[in-house]
C-alpha cells in the first residue's frame, strides 16, 4: 500500500531524514516510533504531499506521490500533529466544507457525514460549533475529516498527543475499527505504550534513520531481548529496590499498572540484594529490574538460555515460585535498538 | 471534481462567505459604509447650496458630489481591502489549517482564487451597496451612466488589484499582522507617493518639452488616476498633472483603460506568484 524508498530531507546543512526506507502492507497498522525530532513528522509530511524530499521516492499503491500528488491525495487522509479549526463553523458545516474540497458527491453526503460522526462518537455534536469542542473531540473530528473521501491510507501524526487517558483509549478503539474496515494506517507517536497494543507493524526511526521496520514480533525478536519474570518465595530486603535500580539498564519507567496481579500478592522491594547479585551473575543476563514485587530479567539467547537461567537460580538455592517469559514491550525493544536514547 | 467546478463553486469562497455573513459585523459594516458615503453626500450638498436657492437641475452640484463620493469610495476601498485580504493565507497558516486545505483535491490555484473572491467579494458588496447613494445624484444631473459604468469598472479592477497585492503578502509573510502592515504600507505609500513622483518627473526634474515616457508608469499604476480619467469632469482635471506628455484629452482619458490593463497584468502575475508560494511540492528547500 505504501512504499517509501531512500527518503532524504535536508534543511540547509542539516539532514533531518537520512535515507528512510520502509513498506506498509495493506490493512495493517504501522506504528512509526521515534523520539521527538527523529524525523517522523518530516517523513509523514513528505508522504502526505506537503513537502518535497531532497531525494527518494514514495508510492501509494502504484501512484508515485511526487509525480502525481493529486492522485495520491485522493487516496490518503492526513491528520497533522498540530492543527486548528475555523471559527464560527458548525461540525456539520466543517465536514461539508472538506467534502466539497475533496469533491465528494452531494448525493448521499449527509448520510456519509452522519456515519463518520457516529464512528468518532460525535453524532450528537453535529450542530455544535467546532471551536467549542474539547481537544479530544477536535482530534476525533479531524479523524472523521480524513475519512470523508474514503481514502485507503491514513497518515496520522501523533493522533493521541495531548489527550487524556480515556480519549486515548477511544482513539485506539476507533483506529482498530478503521483497520477492520480495511484501512491501512500509518500512525506515529513518541510514546511507545500508545502504539504497543494496536500496531501490527512498527518502524523505529532514530536521528533520521530507520533502525528497524517490520511486524512487531519480528522487531522484538531482532532486538534479541526476551524478558523473564521471576518471583521468589519469602526473601525480604529493605533496600532491595535501590540495589535493583542500580543494576537496571532497561525498562526503568514502565507504565503504571503493567502487572497489577503481581503487585497485589508481593510488595515492591521484596528481593534481597544477594538474590539480585546471583541473577545478574547468570550467563546471558543483560539487566534485572524489580517491578510490582517481581523480578524482570532481560535475557539474551533462545530457550536454552532461559532453561540455563532457571537451573542457575535453583542451583543457587533461590526459592523460585514463578518463572515465565513476558511478551517484551516496545519500550524495551526501542531502548535495545536505539541504544537508550530519548524515550 | 473537475477543475472548472472547483473554480465556479469554490468551497473556500463559499465557506468564508458563510462565516462572514453569519455575524452582525458584516451588515454592520455595510450600514456604516453606506452611512459614511451618504453623510458625505449630504455635507457636500449643503456646502454647495450655501447661499443659493434650491433648484431641481443643478449639474454643477451633481458633478461635485459625484467626484467627492467617487474619491471617498476609493479611499474606503483602499482601507478595507488589505484588511480583508492580507490575513487570508497567513491566517490559515497561523491557525494551522493551511496544510489540511492543501492535502485536499483543491489545487493551490483554487485555494488562492477562493481567498481572493472571498476577500474582494465583500468589498464589491460594499461598493454595490453604495449604488443608491450614487443614484441620488441623478436628481441633480451632471454625470452620465456611461461615466458611472467606467468608474465601476475601475473600482472592480482596483479591488482585485488591492486584493491580489494583499494576498501576495499574506502568502509571503508568515504572520497575519506583518502581512497586513506590509500590504497597507505598500498600497498607501504607492497611491500617495506616485502623484508626487509624477509632479517631480513632469514639472520639476525633466524638460517639459521633452518629458520621459517612463514617468507614465506613475499614472498607469495609480487607481486614483485611473478613476479620475474614468469619472470625467471635474475629477479628470487631476490627469492634467501628466499634460506635458499626455497633451490631448483623449490621451488623458485613455489612462483609465491603460490602468485597467496594467492592473490586470499585475493581478495575474501576483496571483501566479502567490500560488507558487503555497504550492507544497513546488520549491525544493
Amino acid at each position: 500500500m505504501l512504499r517509501v524508498e531512500g527518503l532524504v530531507k535536508r534543511y540547509g546543512s542539516v539532514e533531518a531524514v537520512k535515507g528512510v526506507t520502509f513498506t506498509v502492507q495493506p490493512g495493517s497498522i504501522y506504528g512509526f516510533v521515534g523520539p521527538n525530532g527523529a524525523g517522523k513528522t518530516t517523513t509523514m509530511k513528505i508522504i502526505a504531499t506537503l513537502l518535497r524530499p531532497s531525494d527518494g521516492r514514495v508510492f501509494i499503491g502504484d501512484v508515485d506521490v511526487l509525480q502525481n500528488p493529486g492522485a495520491a491525495r485522493a487516496r490518503l487522509g492526513y491528520m497533522p500533529d498540530f492543527f486548528g479549526v475555523y471559527d464560527n463553523l458548525k461540525v456539520n458545516e466543517y465536514m461539508q466544507f472538506y467534502a466539497d474540497c475533496y469533491g465528494v458527491p452531494v448525493a448521499g453526503r449527509d448520510r456519509l457525514i452522519g456515519s463518520l460522526l457516529e464512528l468518532v462518537n460525535l453524532a450528537d455534536k453535529r450542530e455544535a460549533y467546532v471551536d467549542g469542542l474539547s481537544r479530544g473531540m477536535k482530534q476525533r473530528l479531524c479523524l472523521a475529516r480524513c475519512l470523508v473521501h474514503d481514502p485507503d491510507l491514513l497518515i496520522l501524526d501523533e493522533p493521541a498527543s495531548g489527550l487524556d487517558p480515556r480519549a486515548r483509549v477511544e482513539m485506539r478503539e476507533i483506529l482498530q475499527e478503521l483497520r477492520r474496515r480495511g484501512k491501512t494506517i500509518l500512525v506515529s507517536s513518541h510514546i511507545l505504550a500508545e502504539l504497543a497494543e494496536m500496531c501490527t507493524h512498527i518502524g523505529i526511526i532514530h536521528e533520521g534513520r530507520m533502525v528497524a521496520s517490520g511486524p512487531v514480533e519480528q522487531i522484538q525478536r531482532e532486538a534479541g531481548t526476551r524478558v523473564i519474570e521471576v518471583r521468589l518465595a519469602g526473601g525480604r530486603a529493605a533496600d532491595a529496590s535501590d540495589a535493583a535500580g542500580a543494576h537496571a539498564q532497561a525498562g526503568a519507567s514502565k507504565p503504571a499498572g503493567a502487572h497489577p496481579q503481581a503487585g497485589a500478592s508481593e510488595p515492591a522491594g521484596a528481593m534481597s540484594a544477594e538474590a539480585l547479585a546471583v541473577i545478574r551473575s547468570a550467563p546471558g543476563v543483560r539487566s534485572v529490574t524489580v517491578e510490582d514485587g517481581g523480578l524482570r530479567v532481560s535475557l539474551e539467547g533462545e530457550d536454552e538460555a532461559a532453561a540455563a537461567l532457571l537451573a542457575h537460580l535453583v542451583r543457587a538455592g533461590l526459592p523460585v515460585v514463578h518463572f515465565a517469559e513476558l511478551k517484551s514491550k516496545l519500550e524495551d525493544v526501542f531502548m535495545a535498538i536505539t541504544g537508550g536514547g530519548e524515550r | 471534481m473537475s477543475a472548472r467546478w472547483g473554480f465556479v463553486r469554490n468551497p473556500v469562497f463559499l465557506r468564508e462567505v458563510r462565516v462572514r455573513m453569519r455575524s452582525w459585523r458584516a451588515p454592520g459594516l455595510i450600514v456604516l459604509y453606506v452611512g459614511l458615503l451618504g453623510l458625505l453626500a449630504v455635507l457636500i450638498f449643503a456646502a454647495a447650496m450655501q447661499g443659493s436657492e434650491p433648484v431641481g437641475f443643478a449639474p454643477g452640484v451633481g458633478a461635485i458630489i459625484y467626484a467627492a463620493l467617487a474619491m471617498f469610495q476609493l479611499v474606503l476601498l483602499v482601507l478595507a481591502v488589505p484588511g480583508l485580504a492580507a490575513g487570508a493565507i497567513a491566517g490559515e497558516r497561523e491557525r494551522q489549517t493551511l496544510d489540511l486545505l492543501l492535502v485536499t483535491r483543491l489545487s493551490p490555484a483554487q485555494v488562492v482564487v477562493g481567498k481572493l473572491l472571498a476577500a474582494t467579494g465583500f468589498a464589491l458588496l460594499l461598493m454595490f451597496a453604495s449604488l443608491p447613494v450614487f443614484g441620488l445624484i441623478f436628481l441633480f444631473g451632471g454625470f452620465s451612466l456611461y461615466r458611472l459604468g467606467l468608474s465601476a469598472l475601475v473600482y472592480v479592477v482596483t479591488v482585485l488589484l488591492l486584493g491580489a497585492v494583499s494576498l501576495y503578502f499574506s502568502a509571503v509573510l508568515r504572520r497575519t499582522q506583518t502581512a497586513v502592515v506590509a500590504a497597507y504600507g505598500v498600497i498607501t505609500t504607492w497611491i500617495l507617493l506616485s502623484p508626487l513622483f509624477g509632479v517631480l518627473t513632469y514639472h520639476v526634474f525633466f524638460d517639459r518639452t521633452n518629458p520621459p515616457v517612463w514617468g507614465l508608469l506613475f499614472a498607469y499604476t495609480n487607481p486614483a488616476f485611473g478613476l479620475a480619467a474614468a469619472a470625467g469632469q471635474p475629477l479628470s482635471e487631476l490627469t492634467w498633472l501628466y499634460s506635458p506628455i499626455l497633451s490631448t484629452d483623449a490621451a488623458r482619458e485613455a489612462i483609465w483603460w491603460k490602468y485597467c490593463l496594467i492592473a490586470l497584468l499585475i493581478i495575474g502575475l501576483l496571483l501566479w506568484r502567490t500560488v507558487q508560494r503555497i504550492q507544497p511540492l513546488k520549491a525544493k528547500e
